[in-house]
């Protein structure tokens, strides 16, 4: 048991120092009333025995100063703030609301704030905070603010299409925890589901509990969770299959026909949606001209935030490209056969192709060049400045180019000199190979990264715009475009690493000025509430871990007691 | 509120509501004029008495001859006399009896006007007088009914005077020339000096005595009084001394046990005296008061 505002010593302080203090107010308070009476013949008499008080003179009134004492005492021990547990006093309780699209399920919201609201009185203002996990991470409540604004800034607050930022919200108090000497405790109130990792990250000194709603309705609803688009099955290069995946909580699978899609103004038959599996619907051949694409789903059903979804198409058009007489017959090939490519005359190209000889062009050329042209094999025109992050452009490069799947080490043995890159910082696109390289009679030429290396330099010459397979609440933006189209999913991670991040909430969303998008929440926990890990309730007291705060209100009622009695008291005249 | 007016005094309700009331005393003593008074001595009243035989000087009309005709000898008839009784009403004009509220001297005046307009009704001499710490005679005795507006004159006058010194002014009334008669003494009787004075000094006076004290019940129980509380700086009203007093239970017990005695030692001297006491609480209705104390419908002393 301690104090959580006084110290023990200030504490016994205090009420050593109120006892003496009405002792002396006891005595000093002597304050004589003037009252004429007709004769104070019998008084004289009367009071002979029992002479009046003086100041200093023996302490009668021993009563009227314990009552006295007693109420004081217990104002001082209510302001003290009496705690039975020492380890209490430090802990900090991190109260987080989910206000994700997870808790706009009938009135779980309301129902998960009012638990918050009710839990929140029982923690001592130092020791705890509110946080509000909505589209962002939002304090409510700082720890030294007084509960009764709570109500107010909760009241501003509703759930919000998009994924759950408790998670986020864990991992920051997780960062803070891990320096601290108390002990840390997170309640989520809500059904967020917390993932596993999330909560074995977790220093010793941090627990997390959940605080479900009361109300367990039960939860139908379905919803799409997957809108994106992907190369064509077909091969056509100015266009893209989109794929739609609709789960539901029930056995019912969801039927094409309960699809409304529409690209730009135009409706689309669900007719021509092709059925992938129970829940995966795939629309073929959708001109990649970037219109918005817009899915929705018909029927009621408990979660609204997910019967649509919509995403902007890719542009993809062709790429022409000049020919120079000196090309080599070698690229030819690889060139013919890439889809995205036409051959036009220099006039109308964007890229041109040119062979050693060729006369220089202003556009962003391939070149193949002698050996004795330049001192590395590949020379990379690269469009800015050089700068501290020209090593980072010369890795982005080399990625785009496809270069780092070429066998370096075989083609420097055969051609008997070191095979390495440069990238030249100018205002103009180009790529410089060895005609060497190129040739028949080097691996190179017969590898499979061969095509792949001049679709790709064809697509970096033309500056192609990136563009996005999907866009969902809360999950990374992952550029697609000609270094990234056939990348791993490792790769695809670590490029998007310090890119670009979407928010959290769906909308429309311009990434860049020549990007714009439309973000859904496409969240499979939201639309099924699986796959996730949740503490679940069984692991949740629901009775508050605080419940001494009741102490004061004791405190408050014995001293109104005693100040009651004392009124009695004196009225009785047995008290002056 | 100092003292009542003459028109809250002369109040002809409360006066016709006196009619009813008899004042006598046991004995009365022989001088004065005819009145209501019965009187031990025989004389020539209305009522007849005995028969005595006749002297020289006795009133010839007196003589009855059918006496004389039987038996040859004179008797004469022998009536009852009736004479009027002084009455004098001593009021305390001291500033206890003018210092709460109400006052006591309302009461007091009430009361001294009642008794004077019963004697009065009954041909009796009325005489007022006032004191405090002197003694001070009201001019004008009345004898009849149709003189009470002058006693109630008399009263509405009555000022507030010094402090009370009873026994003093008793030896001083004990000197004056005055008819035997009833003193009726209206007071509180909180004479500084003490019972045992008045005590002494009430026995030198040669007049029926009735002690009319006026109380309060808070003078038994000072507790009624919600003043009478805490720490107390209690002012004497006509000594204009101070006391300091704690109320406490134990000082309440000790002024109770202090008043009581007071009381019947009051009591006491009327009794030895052969006098009536009759306490009148001053914040009751008067003349209920009086229905009382005339029970039997007249007041015998």
């Amino acid at each position: 048991m301690n104090l959580l505002n006084l110290s023990p010593l200030l504490f016994g302080a205090g009420l050593a120092g109120l006892a003496v203090g009405l002792y002396l107010l006891q005595q000093l308070r002597i304050r004589y009333t003037r009252v004429p009476v007709p004769t104070t013949l019998f008084w004289a008499e009367a009071v002979r025995d029992a002479p009046v008080r003086v100041f200093r003179q023996r302490f009668k009134h021993w009563l009227a100063w314990l009552l006295a004492v007693l109420i004081c005492w217990l104002l001082w021990l209510g302001f003290a703030d009496l705690r039975t547990d020492r380890s209490e006093t430090a802990n900090f309780y991190a109260l987080i609301l989910d206000g994700s699209a997870q808790s706009a399920v009938g009135d779980d919201f309301e129902i998960s704030k009012q638990q918050l609201l009710n839990d929140v009185r029982s923690y001592p203002n130092q020791q705890r905070e509110v946080y509000y996990a909505g589209e962002h991470n939002l304090k409510l409540l700082s720890y030294d603010e007084e509960t009764k604004v709570l109500q107010q800034r909760l009241d501003d607050q509703q759930p919000v299409s998009a994924r759950s930022s408790v998670e986020d919200q864990l991992r920051l108090l997780a960062r803070d925890a891990v320096n601290a000497e108390n002990q840390v405790y997170a309640i989520v109130y809500g059904r967020t589901a917390i993932p596993q990792e999330v909560i074995d990250d977790l220093p010793d000194n941090m627990s997390v509990e959940q605080r479900l709603p009361d109300d367990e309705s039960d939860f139908s609803n379905r919803g799409i969770v997957a809108l994106g688009v992907g190369e064509p099955l077909s091969g056509a290069w100015d266009k893209v299959d989109v794929l739609i995946r609709v789960l539901q909580t029930n056995a019912e699978n969801v039927a094409a026909e309960d699809l409304t899609i529409t690209i730009g103004d135009q409706a689309v038959s669900s007719d021509e949606l092709t059925s992938v599996g129970d829940s995966d619907f795939l629309l073929k051949d959708v001109l990649a001209d970037g219109s918005q694409l817009q899915v929705s789903l018909s029927g009621e059903d408990d979660l609204e935030f997910d019967n649509e979804a919509s995403l902007v198409l890719p542009i993809r058009t062709q790429i022409p490209i000049y020919l120079g007489n000196n090309v080599p017959e070698s690229i030819l090939p690889a060139i013919n056969a890439d889809t995205a490519l036409i051959i036009v005359p220099e006039s109308e190209a964007e890229v041109a192709v040119l062979g050693p000889g060729d006369s220089p062009s202003t556009l962003p050329y391939f070149c193949v060049v002698e050996e004795s042209a330049q001192e590395t094999a590949f020379v990379i025109g690269y469009v800015g400045p050089q700068d501290v992050n020209s090593e980072r452009a010369l890795d982005r490069t080399i990625e785009q180019l496809g270069i780092e799947h070429i066998d370096a080490t075989a083609i420097a043995q055969e051609i008997e000199r070191e095979i390495t890159v440069r990238l030249n910082f100018g205002d103009q696109r180009f790529v410089s190979i060895w005609q060497p390289v190129v040739e028949d009679e080097f691996n190179f030429r017969e590898s499979i990264s061969f095509p792949l290396f001049i679709s790709k330099s064809m697509r970096y010459l033309a500056n192609e715009a990136p563009w996005y397979a999907y866009l969902a609440a809360g999950r990374q933006a992952i550029e697609q475009s000609a270094g990234t189209s056939l990348a791993d999913t490792d790769t695809l991670s670590e490029l998007a690493v310090g890119t670009y991040f979407v928010r959290n909430a769906t909308g429309e969303f311009e990434l860049t000025d020549e990007l714009p998008g439309v973000i859904s929440l496409l969240d499979k926990t939201s639309t099924v509430r699986s796959s996730s890990t949740s503490i679940g309730s069984e692991t949740v007291a629901n009775t508050s871990p605080y419940p001494l705060w009741e102490l004061i209100t004791w405190l408050m009622l014995i001293a109104l007691a005693l100040v009651v009695t004392e009124w009695y008291i004196y009225q009785r005249r047995l008290m002056p | 509120m100092a003292r009542l007016t003459f028109d809250e005094l002369f109040d002809s309700e409360f006066l016709s509501a006196l009619e009813v009331f008899d004042l006598r005393i046991k004995r009365f003593i022989r001088q004065g004029r005819h009145g209501e008074q019965l009187s031990h001595d025989r004389g020539f009243g209305q009522e007849f008495k005995d028969f005595k035989a006749y002297v020289p000087g006795d009133d010839l009309r007196a003589v009855n001859w059918s006496i004389y005709q039987r038996l040859g000898r004179l008797f004469v008839h022998v009536f009852e006399e009736y004479q009027d009784l002084p009455v004098y009403l001593l009021v305390d004009l001291s500033k206890s009896m003018f210092l709460e509220d109400p006052p006591r001297i309302v009461a007091g005046l009430r009361t001294a006007l009642a008794l004077g307009a019963i004697a009065a009704g009954q041909h009796d001499i009325v005489s007022l007088f006032s004191f405090s710490d002197n003694l001070d005679m009201q001019t004008k005795p009345i004898s009849s009914k149709g003189q009470l507006i002058v006693l109630a004159r008399q009263m509405a006058e009555l000022d507030e005077l010094d402090r009370t010194n009873l026994s003093d002014v008793l030896d001083e009334l004990s000197h004056q020339k005055l008819r035997r008669g009833l003193l009726v003494i209206v007071s509180d009787f909180f004479d500084p000096a003490g019972i045992e004075a008045i005590d002494d000094a009430i026995r030198k006076v040669r007049h029926k005595i009735l002690l009319i004290q006026l109380t309060k019940e808070e003078d038994a129980d000072p507790e009624l009084n919600p003043e009478i509380a805490g720490d107390l700086r209690l002012v004497d009203c006509e000594l204009d001394e101070a006391i300091d007093v704690t109320i406490e239970p134990q000082v309440i017990r000790e002024y109770k046990r202090i008043y009581s005695t007071f009381n019947d030692a009051l009591i006491e001297l009327a009794d030895s005296l052969g006098s009536g006491l009759v306490q009148i609480d001053c914040e009751k209705d008067i003349l209920d008061q009086l229905s009382l104390m005339f029970q039997t419908r007249n007041l015998l002393v």
